[in-house]
């Protein structure tokens, strides 16, 4: 049994068809591949086809997925019997550092901790507050506010058994200055942190040193690959930059960027990691041939150090 | 004096809701510089713009479907008309809001975000002086019905929801005479209002609000386009020329997500030419009534949007030189 779990981020966007029965017919009314990616019953026997366990819940597509399967337990039975786990949830602390919507931010996390537990998950992965944008630059005490709140959701998520792990985005106005004071900031006993590797990278980190400062802390992954670490800060901190006029991506597929993942690998292998690790490939053209070369890369490339 | 029907193109047909290979691409604005002067090339020099807040809340302000996105990337509407006039897109022909996105348990978020954003759309249509706001006026009615319907009197709660529908559009219209921008209703296969008479709905709202016609929801719905459109004659606010071969014989339309039939995946929706409608006669109808106003094609559930709008400039071309209507493939 190999000690790191292969989750996937959902980004399929809306799935119309629980599971399409006429898959022929449907087909044939005009050719295309459109039957290929209109079902939750085929996307998850891609997940289990290219060596996926899990899949990442995205929030946003939570009230789709309940139209058509009712509740999350029925998805996660569904999802099961195609040899899919649920390992968790993503979360957004929008406005987390303005103590007078604390009482909101909490109550939306709860709802999404809740949610989590009935799909059967053990991560949410919380992007701390709104974007670097509009919000910008943030002073000391907003950075305290958005890890004092953070810390009572990460109370109540481990009292539910879901370990919260925060998770940094390049354009987040928790950024390169006050990324690890904030993390400083709450309280390690509940609050943990998902290594988005590519978007550490843009940030300014050394991914691979990071882990090794913060690897106690680091409870599960986004694995992704980047060919644009260090963006100066004009760029991070620009208007709804994550997509980009002229189609310039910052995410590609682990091996496709210029990160050092055989280094990562080889402190996952020192530190013994254990768990969930979920790879996202947001920003690509082709969701299913971003899974499977990101699989082949991990067990062929990576494996031999540690999986 | 001739009275001319122009054609123009809905941009729903740049599918973003499902995820499919290169769906990314329509998130950048290069996307949609290289569509806008496609367009015109394709022959259309008008189109229709689905106005959908639901991009900005992503920050994919590359998607020109709102006031925020068109701002952010053009810097106003009017730079935004000036671009597309230098492509050969002439006219912005009319706004098409849907507020389902909105639908909840929760009726006073959903009446909330839906006049907010009718507003707001309304505001746009003037500003880009499309002249016409075309308006679904409520979610699917099997959906309202999920949401809303479950242990309770079912009926008095649709009556409720229907005069809050009505008291919104009826301020819509207010806002919109005041704008210079005609609201048109319109009349879908699946609306809550199949289930209570969309004449009755009507017949509440301000004599300024008009009516669309979208010929492939007037069919599956058992209706016959020409007859739509002869009977809505001097109300008729804007039309859809939409294809379908879908017979509905069990009832998707009362389903929570009647677009997706749960039973049987099918396309409700064909690019224009490959269905069944007889847009040809539909044309007709409107040259009977001496209509001389935009007829907006939406393809909007293609599978391939390029070939859609091909389709669309080969099937209009033909309805244009009398040729017979039914299937055009």
């Amino acid at each position: 049994m190999n000690n790191i779990k292969l989750s996937h981020m959902s980004h399929w966007k809306t799935v119309p068809y629980k599971e399409i029965n006429n898959f022929r017919e449907f087909y044939y009314e005009d050719k295309s591949n459109t039957a290929y990616f209109s079902d939750w019953d085929r996307i998850l026997r891609y997940h289990a086809a290219t060596g996926y366990e899990g899949i990442e819940v995205a929030p946003w597509d939570v009230a789709d997925m309940m139209r058509l399967f009712g509740s999350p337990q029925t998805f996660t039975a569904f999802a099961k019997e195609r040899g899919v786990a649920v390992s968790g949830m993503f979360h957004g602390a929008e406005g987390s550092h303005d103590k007078s919507r604390h009482e909101q931010v909490l109550a939306n996390a709860k709802q999404d901790i809740d949610t989590i537990v009935a799909f059967g998950g053990q991560h949410m992965n919380v992007c701390p507050t709104g974007n670097y944008y509009g919000i910008g630059p943030l002073t000391r005490e907003e950075v305290k506010n958005s890890a004092d709140i953070l810390t009572e959701v990460g109370r109540y998520a481990t009292d539910k058994g879901v370990k919260i792990g925060l998770h940094n985005e390049f354009f987040c106005a928790i950024n390169k200055e006050n990324h690890r004071e904030f993390i400083e900031l709450t309280n390690p006993k509940y609050v943990h942190y998902c290594l988005d590797t590519a978007q550490i990278a843009i940030i300014g980190e050394d991914m691979v040193k990071f882990y090794d400062d913060y690897h106690e802390r680091i409870c599960t992954f986004h694995l992704k690959d980047t060919a644009t670490p260090k963006l100066p800060d004009d760029v991070r901190y620009g208007q709804d930059v994550e997509i980009q006029d002229d189609g310039t991506r910052w995410f590609w597929e682990p091996g496709e960027g210029v990160l050092d993942f055989k280094g990562l690998w080889q402190l996952l292998k020192k530190y013994r990691f254990k768990g969930w690790m979920t790879i996202e490939t947001d920003g690509t053209p082709d969701l299913l041939a971003s899974m499977a070369l990101t699989s082949y890369y991990i067990n062929h490339e990576l494996g031999d150090i540690y999986r | 004096m001739t009275k001319t029907i122009h054609f123009g193109l809905s941009l729903d047909l740049i599918q973003l809701d499902h995820q499919e290979p290169n769906r990314n691409r329509r998130e950048s604005k290069y996307f949609w510089d290289e569509l806008f002067a496609l367009i015109p090339a394709a022959g259309f020099r008008g189109i229709e713009l689905p106005y959908q807040p639901k991009w900005d809340f992503g920050g994919r302000s590359g998607i020109p479907f709102s006031q925020y996105a068109i701002r952010t990337k053009y810097g106003s509407v009017a730079r935004f008309k000036t671009m597309l006039e230098g492509n050969g897109i002439e006219k912005i022909a009319g706004i098409y809001f849907n507020p389902s996105l909105f639908i909840s348990e929760n009726q006073d978020a959903y009446f909330g975000a839906f006049g907010h954003f009718a507003s707001q759309a309304v505001q746009f249509c003037a500003e880009a002086d499309a002249g016409v706001l075309t308006l679904t006026p409520t979610p699917f009615g099997g959906l309202v019905r999920h949401y809303l319907g479950q242990n309770t009197d079912w009926s008095s709660v649709k009556t409720e929801f229907l005069k809050r529908t009505a008291d919104l559009i009826n301020r819509l219209a207010e806002q919109a005479a005041g704008e210079g921008v005609v609201i048109a209703i319109k009349n879908e296969y699946w609306s809550l209002l199949r289930e209570t008479g969309f004449d009755d709905f009507f017949k509440h709202l301000d004599p300024r609000i008009r009516l669309n016609v979208d010929t492939a929801h007037a069919q599956i719905a058992g209706n016959d386009p020409v007859r739509q459109i002869t009977s809505a004659a001097d109300r008729i606010g804007s039309i859809h020329f939409t294809d379908t071969a879908f017979v509905d014989e069990t009832q998707v339309w009362q389903e929570k997500n009647p677009e997706f039939p749960a039973t049987a995946a099918t396309q409700i929706f064909r690019d224009l030419g490959q269905g069944n409608v007889d847009l040809a006669a539909a044309y007709r109808a409107l040259q009977d009534l001496g209509y001389d106003g935009w007829v907006i094609c939406s393809c909007r559930q293609t599978r391939d949007a390029m070939r859609a709008m091909l389709r669309t400039r080969r099937t209009v071309d033909r309805i244009r030189k009398g040729e017979n209507g039914g299937a055009l493939a």
